[in-house]
């Protein structure tokens, strides 16, 4: 899923995407494929990474209110923190994280491509609403 | 009457020193100019236009080696190196630039075996001196190959070089390529003696009339008039029909002790040079970069799997006959050319190898980072070219007297070998091996106007890379085959490709959206390598 050059000391840097998406062309992975920046915490794993825009490809003013997954100069807002608790394996942890940030970014892509966020993208909604829906989802297992 | 003008403004700067108290300087005054002065402002070359485009008569000489290729390919067979060629390649430009040093010949370009050389006659020489050191010239250059060159201990053990030349006289015009470091020759004369040097068998040296004519009685019984079925051939080549004589080159100035001489220090540098260097001191190395030839030499060649351009502008030439052309013009025109053809290969991280005349030979290779493959933007570059040439015959109808600029593309793909080689005082690029050769076919022998032509390892190439590069797979579905030559055509246009491309994505994301919309519905798990996993979904406060 990942070409990341990892920096010393801890920023990654490079264009991810999808496996699914890999056997495509190399014209439409370009088209597909997103340029992020990891940042890697000091007490990481402890902590998990944030990932960032490398290239602002995603404009968050243009997409509706309830979508906008992002903490500017922070990086994208991927996950909420309680939905950590659920990952079974942490060395999945910075899978599923820049997983998180790939579907952000084709969500925003279908998003400008229709004029609509993409209905069936379950993004969780802004403040404390996601923790019942992360809640939810866990006791169906 | 630019010499005139020329003078005029110097002689009003005079009288202007002159006159610094009066106020009143006239624009116009007599001149009492002496017949001799006005001899020699009208031979005065003067800068055309911005460029330098200097219109001169004189000889160019081809000496080509035409059992190198072979040479070549051997080694690439035998070893996939090519340690030795470059060595003896290196020793025979040295040997070379020595010839022309002594007889004061200019050395225009080395390309592979081939060397261009053009001599112009000195103001004090009379036309007899002069021509009788064109002639010892090219004698002193084909004896070089034979009695010192494949003498040499060192390469003993190697394939003997073979040699042959062509020369032929006549009106050219020098200019420097503004901005781009190279200096080149354009004219017919210098075509014509690169097409007849190659139609020579080998130790043969081949003259058109126009050099016959010019030589003295005595040298003129040396050579022969070739036989009408050798003439036809050569015409056809030519598409014209000059007389062309022939000499075999130790029927030419046998006892000449001034050649003895020279050719007795030159084998002395030779031996020096080729002894300088052990094979085991050479480096070729893969190449992983970009190619950057001013750190190439003799000692550090790089081999590369990649493309070769070669884009050859047709009709320039002979523009420069017809009668009331404007020479600052064509200089415009020219170095728009030359910029034109340069920028296309570097807008596509091309890099240019030389130019020859009006063709321009690049590289492209695969690096890091590099925008797409090697073959595409080779692909495109070529496409680029023919806009360029397209957008210059409209931009410049006027200086062009109603004639249009046609241009042919050779493209090829596959392994061949880079390197820098020649003295501090002309050092040149140079692309080895049987696969730039098959570029330079595919240009000069089956590319007509607004054609590109590639060779069979780059549509092999092009078809590898279909299933990964959409642009690949429509370059292969635009390549039509050239009878059973092993050479392909197409005469598409850089938007019709660019459109076609485009289409192809286009269909392509339709597919790929199926695989995206499954991805975003995927709300619940996914496998990984460390097992199932819910996954993380966007969220924000």
């Amino acid at each position: 899923m990942c070409m990341l050059e990892v920096k010393p000391p801890r920023i990654a840097t490079g264009t991810v995407i999808l496996p699914e998406l890999r056997s495509q062309s190399r014209e439409v992975r370009s088209l597909l494929s997103f340029p992020i920046k990891v940042v890697y915490p000091y007490d990481f794993p402890n902590h998990a990474i944030r990932v960032f825009d490398a290239e602002e490809r995603i404009d968050f003013a243009a997409i509706p209110p309830q979508h906008q997954h992002t903490f500017g100069k922070d990086g994208l807002c991927t996950h909420h923190p309680d939905a950590l608790k659920f990952v079974r394996n942490k060395e999945n942890q910075s899978i599923l994280i820049v997983r998180s940030a790939i579907l952000l970014y084709l969500a925003y892509l279908e998003c400008m491509k229709t004029g609509k966020w993409p209905a069936k993208f379950k993004d969780l909604p802004h403040g404390k609403a996601a923790e019942q829906i992360i809640n939810k989802d866990f006791r169906r297992g | 009457m630019l010499g005139l003008s020329y003078y005029m403004s110097k002689m009003r700067g005079i009288l202007t020193k002159c006159c610094n108290n009066i106020n009143y300087i006239p624009s116009t005054f007599i001149l009492i100019i002496p017949a001799r002065c006005l001899e020699k402002m009208s031979n005065h070359t003067q800068p055309t236009g911005e460029s330098l485009l200097e219109k001169t008569t004189g000889i160019h000489f081809y000496i080509g080696i035409p059992n190198f290729d072979e040479i070549i390919k051997g080694e690439e067979t035998a070893n996939d190196e090519v340690k030795r060629s470059i060595h003896r390649l290196y020793t025979y430009y040295i040997g070379l630039i020595s010839i022309a040093k002594y007889f004061e010949a200019s050395i225009e370009k080395f390309s592979g075996s081939r060397a261009h050389v053009y001599i112009e006659q000195k103001d004090e020489e009379t036309r007899e001196d002069y021509i009788l050191r064109c002639v010892k010239h090219m004698v002193a250059s084909l004896r070089f190959v034979y009695d010192v060159f494949n003498d040499l201990g060192k390469y003993s053990q190697y394939p003997k070089f073979t040699a042959h030349g062509g020369a032929d006289y006549g009106d050219y015009y020098k200019y420097d390529i503004d901005g781009l470091d190279e200096f080149t020759t354009i004219g017919g004369v210098a075509n014509i003696a690169a097409k007849i040097a190659s139609a020579a068998p080998k130790k043969y040296i081949y003259i058109t009339n126009d050099f016959y004519i010019q030589l003295s009685s005595d040298l003129k019984d040396c050579f022969n008039l070739l036989d009408e079925n050798d003439l036809q051939e050569i015409q056809e080549r030519l598409k014209g029909n000059p007389n062309i004589y022939c000499v075999k080159y130790c029927d030419l100035l046998t006892d000449d002790q001034e050649i003895e001489q020279l050719l007795e220090d030159v084998d002395e540098e030779c031996n020096t040079v080729a002894n300088s260097l052990t094979l085991s001191e050479m480096e070729v190395a893969n190449a992983t970069g970009k190619i950057n030839f001013s750190i190439l030499s003799r000692k550090k060649s790089k081999h590369i799997e990649a493309g070769i351009l070669y884009a050859d502008i047709r009709g320039f030439t002979k523009l420069f006959n017809v009668s009331g052309t404007n020479l600052d013009s064509l200089a415009i025109v020219l170095q728009d050319i030359y910029d034109g053809l340069n920028q296309a290969a570097t807008e596509y991280d091309g890099v240019r190898v030389q130019f020859q005349g009006d063709r321009i030979i690049a590289v492209f290779n695969s690096f890091k980072q590099e925008s797409d493959f090697e073959l595409v933007r080779m692909f495109r570059a070529a496409l680029l070219i023919k806009d360029k040439i397209s957008d210059l015959n409209e931009q410049h109808k006027e200086h062009l007297s109603g004639r249009k600029l046609k241009v042919g593309i050779g493209l090829c793909y596959g392994q061949f070998f880079a390197t820098r080689l020649g003295k501090a005082t002309h050092k040149d690029n140079h692309v080895l091996g049987a696969i730039a050769e098959q570029g330079d076919i595919a240009e000069d022998r089956y590319a007509e106007d607004q054609d590109v032509v590639v060779n069979k390892s780059f549509k092999e190439q092009a078809q590898s890379l279909s299933n990964e590069s959409i642009a690949c797979s429509v370059i292969v579905s635009k390549l039509t085959a050239i009878s059973t030559t092993g050479y392909y055509r197409t005469s598409i246009t850089l938007k019709e490709f660019n459109d076609a491309v485009e289409k192809a994505i286009e269909e392509a994301k339709n597919s790929a959206a199926k695989e995206v919309a499954v991805a975003l519905t995927s709300s619940r798990g996914i496998m990984t390598p460390r097992g199932s996993e819910r996954v993380l979904k966007p969220w924000g406060w």
